[in-house]
């Protein structure tokens, strides 16, 4: 069985798997969409860890396979992932977003194990091509979004596929100088090109100011296709940069503003999808300052916190997909009292909620305090204090808001049946391993990258529960006192500009200015130009045309040969001069 | 799913945990009181796990909880003046919610998602909970929407 499972490289299956899906049909074709990310899992299952897998192209010599504990992880998520988002994908009918959602997620698994720069940027630019098909569904599905999927899905490309332009040049530039493509750490000065290198994953990263496309992209996307894309892209980023920038202090503080900057936006956005998205943005957060540490602990912390995120977000964002799909809105300000009409679904986003927000016996709380634990080993004293403020951002936005104002809040009125058993059941197992990583730790920590250090390490230690519970409720509380005393602002329905005005609205309307001014000064440059012939024209008439003026008047014959001789004479001279 | 849509925009009964929302708000104070109790007590018996001297202070972390949020919540607030715009902002068509499927079939929404026609037809019933909206917030409101908010003016929120 290994030599079958060494003959393809991880991902393969779904990649390859998914150009059948077409050519299937109804039951079939779901049972088939199913079994290929079991399957899939199967193999990895087989592959040793120290498996390597090396081809020779173009000369270059090519790690395409390496499997170590680093990449098993993200790998064994990205199945879980990648199994639930087609459960939950059951009800699409066409097969575009079946062949989008796999092959993204294999192109993602392979990334992950790549061992190689040049593997690793085919990889990457796949999963952005693959994945934007998951933008644009939503305009086939919606005719009215058409247009607005559409441009969503070129942005969302253009960022992803920019990203990977920016990779590709710092590869070229890092085996200029190193003549290594091994993907492995390399930190900020291993080369001119790992500056570049980190931009690329910093974009695919969200890193400050880098962040948008998530927010900007993601809930565009169709009702699974959101949990699909919230998955794999910035957690594949995570990755690489745990790879290949363990340790870079500058992620430090980076990490830091990615936890605390999206909360605020977070606060006061009515698309409940855009408010998951920006809290998916203060979750890498986390998982960056951890990388920026790079110790054994942070490093496991990071892994374990991407581990965990992606099963409460792909929770939370199908929770709020199901609302989407039996109300057509997950505008905050438009729902309400969903709880007795969709009453396991509050249940599974509750679950969502409180895992995201670090509850004890739930799956963040197991692993964001890994990472806090070794900023706090690492005397970072802001760094800390900035994460515990985040900590208490998170649990209003995606603790408190996300179910509240859908689920309860206000009642408007819903009469909707409860989400379909596919959905229900997808939610259920998310909601389960979140549980179960809570309440078993040692599970998750005995995948981690240093299983020693993990061990070692105790999540349920008195202080640690007190203290994290003191923070949540307090922060509960004030959002009760908030709410009662008429200060929590209301939902309302508006668009809240970040940095995409900059690119959707004063980069058009610059060019469009550019443009304006350009087809002014053409005008003005050609209306003076007709001036100047008319006027000189009209001058020459004026004062030449026959018979007046030295130019107008006829020409005697003495005169002109007067003027012949002078120039015969100096063109001689000239000549012979 | 049944009666016509009249009858869709009416809340529900209220549901158990509507009835008891005192009930929930008084044991959340009573848990977070019992874990100051807890977190005081811990700190005479107890032995902490701490980085920082700040964190050795009991109920460091309920004061931290406590503020930031509200920090977090008034700053977000002020936020709004700055970044807010109308939903045309972009100049992307706010699509209609699709129907069929994915939707209630019915409900009449409009192409911005509020039933304005309804109300246009019934001016009785109020607008006011599908579009919880405060007289501030004009510009971003369309200039229908704002028509017939204004009967309602500003919306209190039910907590």
């Amino acid at each position: 069985m290994n030599a079958l499972a060494e003959m393809l490289f991880p991902g393969e299956i779904l990649i390859l798997g998914a150009l059948i899906v077409p050519l299937l049909r109804g039951r079939l074709r779901s049972a088939y969409v199913l079994a290929l990310p079991l399957l899939s899992a199967a193999q990895l299952a087989f592959l040793p860890l120290g498996h390597m897998a090396t081809a020779d192209l173009f000369g270059l010599h090519l790690e395409v396979v390496r499997v170590d504990r680093l990449s098993r992880i993200f790998g064994v998520v990205f199945h879980i992932a990648a199994f639930l988002c087609c459960l939950y994908a059951f009800h699409v009918k066409k097969a575009l977003e079946h062949v989008a959602t796999l092959v993204y997620a294999g192109a993602a698994i392979a990334a992950t194990f790549a061992g190689d720069l040049v593997t690793l940027f085919v990889f990457w630019e796949l999963t952005a091509l693959s994945s934007v098909f998951l933008i644009w569904a939503r305009g086939i599905d919606e005719p009215a979004r058409r247009e607005r999927a559409y441009r969503a899905g070129m942005r969302y490309l253009i960022v992803q596929v920019g990203s990977g332009v920016v990779l590709l040049g710092g590869i070229l530039l890092h085996y200029q100088e190193t003549h290594t493509l091994r993907f492995e750490l390399m930190g900020l000065h291993a080369s001119a090109g790992a500056p570049w290198i980190l931009l690329a994953f910093g974009v695919k990263a969200a890193f400050p100011l880098l962040h948008n496309w998530v927010q900007d992209a993601y809930p565009e996307a169709t009702v699974s296709g959101t949990v699909v894309l919230a998955s794999f892209t910035t957690k594949l980023a995570i990755y690489a940069l745990a790879r290949g920038f363990a340790g870079t202090e500058l992620l430090i503080p980076v990490g830091a503003a990615m936890t605390a900057f999206p909360i605020f936006y977070a606060v006061i956005e009515n698309d409940m999808r855009r408010v998951l998205a920006y809290s998916l943005n203060n979750q890498l957060g986390y998982m960056v300052v951890g990388v920026g540490i790079g110790t054994e602990l942070a490093i496991n912390g990071a892994a374990a916190h991407a581990f965990a995120h992606i099963l409460y977000k792909g929770l939370l964002l199908m929770s709020m997909g199901a609302v989407l799909y039996r109300t057509g809105t997950v505008d905050a300000s438009r729902l309400g009292g969903l709880h007795k009409s969709m009453p396991l679904t509050t249940v599974f986003c509750i679950i969502g909620a409180l895992s995201i927000s670090a509850f004890p016996l739930l799956s963040g709380f197991v692993t964001k305090s890994m990472v806090i634990t070794a900023v706090g080993d690492a005397h970072l004293p802001i760094i800390f204090g900035v994460l515990l403020f985040a900590s208490a951002g998170v649990c209003d936005h995606s603790g408190i808001k996300v179910p509240f104002f859908t689920f309860f809040a206000h009642d408007q009125g819903w009469r909707v049946k409860e989400a379909p058993v596919h959905m229900l059941v997808a939610m259920g197992i998310a909601a389960a391993l979140c549980i179960g990583i809570g309440v078993f730790p040692a599970a998750l920590y005995g995948l981690l990258p240093f299983p020693a250090v993990a061990a070692e390490y105790h999540a349920y230690e008195f202080t640690h529960v007190i203290t994290m519970l003191e923070l949540l409720l307090f922060a509960g509380l004030a959002f009760v006192v908030l709410m009662k005393s008429g200060v929590y602002p209301a939902e309302l329905p508006a668009v809240n500009v970040d940095t995409d005005v900059l690119y959707r609205r004063f980069l058009p309307r610059f060019v469009r200015e550019l443009y304006a001014l350009a087809a002014y000064t053409r005008e003005r440059a050609w209306s003076a130009t007709v001036a100047f012939r008319d006027a000189t024209l009209g001058f020459l008439r004026a004062h030449h045309a026959p018979p007046r003026g030295s130019l107008g008047e006829p020409w005697e014959s003495s005169r002109t040969t007067l003027w012949a001789a002078i120039i015969l004479g100096l063109t001689l001279l000239l000549y012979y001069g | 799913m049944s009666g016509s849509h009249e009858h869709e925009r009416e809340p529900l009964p209220p549901s158990a945990i509507e009835r008891n929302q005192g009930v929930i708000v008084r044991a959340l104070v009573v848990v977070c009181v019992l874990l100051v109790v807890a977190d005081v007590v811990f700190q005479f018996v107890g032995h902490r796990h701490t980085h920082f001297a700040l964190e050795e202070w009991p109920g460091f972390y309920a004061l931290t909880g406590f503020c930031s949020y509200v920090f977090l919540v008034l700053t977000a607030k002020q936020l709004r003046k700055l970044v807010m715009r109308p939903l045309d902002y972009y100049g992307e068509e706010v699509p209609l919610p699709p129907r069929g499927l994915h939707s209630r079939p019915g409900t009449g929404v409009t192409p911005n998602g509020f039933p304005q026609s309804e109300s246009v037809r019934d001016p009785s019933r109020s607008l006011a909970p599908l579009t919880p909206h405060s007289s501030r917030t004009g510009p971003v409101q369309g200039a229908d929407e704002q028509d017939a908010a204004g009967e309602n003016g500003e919306v209190e929120r039910e907590s």
